[in-house]
């Protein structure tokens, strides 16, 4: 690219046209279109070189930073604080995969119910509805806190707010469209706002939290009495995917490039699982209100609701096992020792 | 066990007869339970069917509740959805609809829902009062962004829709694309950070500032994208005084008329005349889509301010105040950050040999984007004319004024 030609005015000064950052290229975009994969094989642009974060300005990566820009306290500098390998497909797959409650959902398919399924259904939705905003205050609170150099988690934990808004919006119109209502809200999730740390709310809330949630809206087919539900716990368990796969990916990275940091990992789940393991309101399955609800749902009323606890404990084990082959991905398979017996009782035996 | 005279006065209005109320009676079920059921309108042949569950297994079935049931929000809600489908307002009817001028709950409790007594944790929220958040139809704007919802990666056509420009018009759209993708990011954070403390009787609300946090995240993205697709490159990152009245704001307001009235305007305006000196069709449409997101963005901005004046003892006062506060950085950057408008002289004029006409078509544009923040203050009740930052008055007049 040949030097534009100087133009002397008073007042101009063009000195942005001669910046030594690298040329862009002409990118051709796939059938997946134009992603931040791609844009991030342009060297300076990439995240390979940044392990470490520059300094603490707001600078999008690559860019050439304005000397006299303020700086901004409260960022990560190490890239393993916050990243994920697979931050930018889960942001491009979430853009992809936005949907509406207002016109997805086949609302008409909702007929009136028996009380007891359409109360137990609400006690689910109300329960829904009071944590999945947790899930979206959460990250928000941690975003302000990922350096520009690592902008990609920042992007992504973007999109989880926005799923998350959906979840408390589809969960609310759930337990309002069909005669019955809210129920009186108990515990929820107020403990996650004690985290303090970006890996401690990862481990937390994406690892544990919403890989048990994932599991529950995966066997939605158990639990739904109608297209309209079914559709709903698809959906929601697509976008719980891809927050968990972030939460997993994170502590790979973490286990992957700081493995010193093994025994902080183990002790944040040591706190979680004794959580879940022995208060029965830390858990959507245990806690005794929505315990039931869920019971009545998968058993189909309350004289069937024998076979729905023996749904839930099926639900439970899957719950726990999947948990466990997540730990191992990550490299924390050694969490099946260690694992709080209230969770550990639930595990397949080793082959 | 004897039920009670209530229990047993909605178990024969459900018509269950004797024999299985004297059934009932000599199971180790408990009345509270049996009540439970009978408020559930079980019919007869189903409560025989628990019945016999609690023949085979007496240890654990008795010490079901279902005490769900016994809810103290209002029932018998039945939303229905309109012709653009099941939306927030249309769910926002009896007391799930009143929204409250204080929240009176501290922890997550569903707005029409209460707190079970016993399961009660306080959360981190520190937003109670509605006049600190509010914006009438809220809900509506909601709605909006996730039917208006785009995907930058596939909406814009990368491969045909880009053409090689000459070298300094394509570094002049990359610095502007810089520019702005360096806003974008700090927008999300900022409005990000400020989720948490708005408690949950203001859910609309929240909900909005998700679907801006996502709106955001597009801006970063596309204009990155746009950035590096076509041979330029990155250029000069955003001076970032502008981002002082963002982190400055000691209060949620303070920081909605930062972000969503005063800068928001001026970003509108620009985006939406980007679209007369776009040189290839990806800028044509990527502008228009980020001019649709800053419109709803601006709207939220506009129905606080006119909620919080009308509503809070010192609004209008408050707001004078903050308003200043954020003309003067914002300011600071427009006249220190020169990038942004030498490159926006440079896209106006075509080429460097044309400069002088590109300042003059700059010098529009700010005057412009004066008039019509001015404008949107004067929708609000606001005349900011008199008190306006002299320093926003002089780029208008004078776009290379510092």
């Amino acid at each position: 690219m040949t030097s534009p030609a100087f133009v002397d005015v008073p007042g101009l000064n063009f000195d942005w046209l001669n910046l030594d950052t690298e040329t862009g290229a002409r990118l051709q975009a796939s059938r997946r279109g134009l992603t931040l994969e791609q844009i991030n094989t342009l060297t300076r642009y990439g995240v390979v070189d940044f392990d470490e974060a520059g300094a603490p300005v707001f600078k999008p990566r690559g860019a050439v930073a304005d000397p006299r820009s303020p700086r901004h306290a409260r960022q990560y500098r190490s890239k393993a604080d916050v990243w994920s390998e697979s931050a930018m497909l889960l942001y491009e797959e979430a853009n992809q995969r936005q949907w509406s409650s207002a016109v997805d959902i086949p609302w008409e398919t909702i007929q009136p119910l028996p009380d007891d399924l359409e109360w137990a259904m609400c006690t689910l939705c109300t329960f829904l509805t009071q944590v999945e905003f947790i899930a979206g205050d959460l990250p928000g609170r941690f975003m302000e806190q990922v350096h520009p150099d690592h902008f990609e988690s920042q992007l992504f934990l973007g999109t989880q707010i926005m799923d998350e808004s959906r979840h408390l919006d589809v969960f609310r119109k759930r337990a309002l469209v069909n005669g019955g209502g809210m129920v009186d809200a108990g515990f929820g999730a107020i403990n996650l706002l004690s985290v303090d740390d970006f890996t401690e709310m990862t481990a937390l809330l994406h690892l544990v939290g919403e890989g048990f949630v994932q599991t529950l809206f995966r066997m939605g087919e158990l639990i739904a009495q109608n297209e309209a539900e079914k559709k709903i716990f698809r959906l929601a368990a697509q976008d719980e995917s891809r927050h968990l796969a972030f939460g997993v990916t994170h502590m790979k990275y973490v286990m992957d490039t700081e493995p010193w940091r093994k025994e902080e990992l183990h002790h944040y789940l040591d706190i979680q699982e004794g959580a879940l393991a022995q208060s029965q309101q830390a858990s959507l399955t245990t806690n005794p209100t929505t315990g039931e609800a869920l019971a009545i749902l998968a058993g189909g009323g309350i004289e069937h609701i024998d076979e729905g606890f023996a749904k839930l404990l099926l639900m439970r084990k899957r719950q726990v096992n999947e948990y466990m082959h997540r730990l191992e991905v990550i490299g924390l398979g050694d969490r099946r020792e260690r694992m709080a017996p209230g969770l550990r009782e639930f595990l397949d035996p080793v082959n | 066990m004897q039920l009670s005279t209530a229990t047993k006065t909605r178990a024969r209005e459900l018509g269950w007869s004797e024999e299985t109320i004297a059934r009932i009676e000599a199971s180790p079920l408990k009345d509270v339970t049996v009540a439970n059921i009978a408020m559930m309108r079980i019919p007869e042949e189903r409560v025989r069917g628990f019945l016999d569950l609690v023949d085979r297994d007496p240890e654990r079935v008795p010490n079901l509740t279902f005490n769900f049931i016994r809810t103290r929000s209002e029932r018998g809600v039945r939303a229905k959805p309109s012709e653009r489908g099941l939306l927030l307002k249309d769910i926002n009817i009896g007391t799930y609809g009143q929204v409250p001028d204080h929240w009176p709950y501290e922890n997550d409790t569903p707005r029409g829902a209460h707190p079970s007594p016993d399961n009660y944790a306080p959360g981190s929220y520190y937003i109670y009062d509605k006049v600190e958040v509010w914006a009438e139809g809220v809900d509506e704007l909601y709605e909006d962004a996730i039917r208006d919802r785009w995907a930058p990666a596939t909406e814009l056509d990368w491969n045909e829709g880009l053409a090689e420009l000459p070298a300094e018009i394509e570094k002049a759209v990359c610095q502007l694309a810089t520019l702005y993708s360096g806003h974008g990011l700090v927008e999300q954070k900022i409005l990000a950070k400020w989720l948490e403390p708005i408690s949950y009787g203001f859910h609309d609300v929240k909900l909005f500032l998700g679907t801006q946090i996502y709106d955001a995240g597009h801006k970063v993205e596309a204009l990155r994208k746009r950035a590096l697709a076509n041979g330029g490159g990155l250029g000069q990152a955003p001076l970032g005084a502008l981002y002082r009245a963002w982190y400055g704001a000691l209060k949620f307001t303070e920081m909605i008329t930062a972000v969503d009235v005063v800068y928001k305007s001026y970003e509108l305006t620009l985006f939406e005349a980007y679209g007369d000196f776009a040189k290839t069709e990806v800028e044509r449409k990527l502008f228009s889509l980020l001019a649709r997101d800053s419109r709803r963005h601006l709207e939220y901005g506009k129905r606080h301010l006119l909620w919080y004046v009308q509503h809070h003892p010192r609004g209008w006062e408050n707001v004078r105040f903050w308003l200043g506060r954020a003309e003067a950085a914002l300011s600071i950057e427009l006249r220190y950050s020169h990038a942004e408008r030498e490159a926006l002289a440079l896209l106006f004029a075509g080429d460097m040999e044309r400069i002088q006409a590109g300042i003059e078509r700059l010098g529009k544009l700010r005057e412009k984007q004066l008039h019509d923040y001015i404008g949107v203050l004067d929708e609000v009740g606001i005349d900011r004319l008199p008190q306006v930052s002299p320093h926003l008055v002089a780029i208008a007049e004078n776009p290379l004024a510092v």
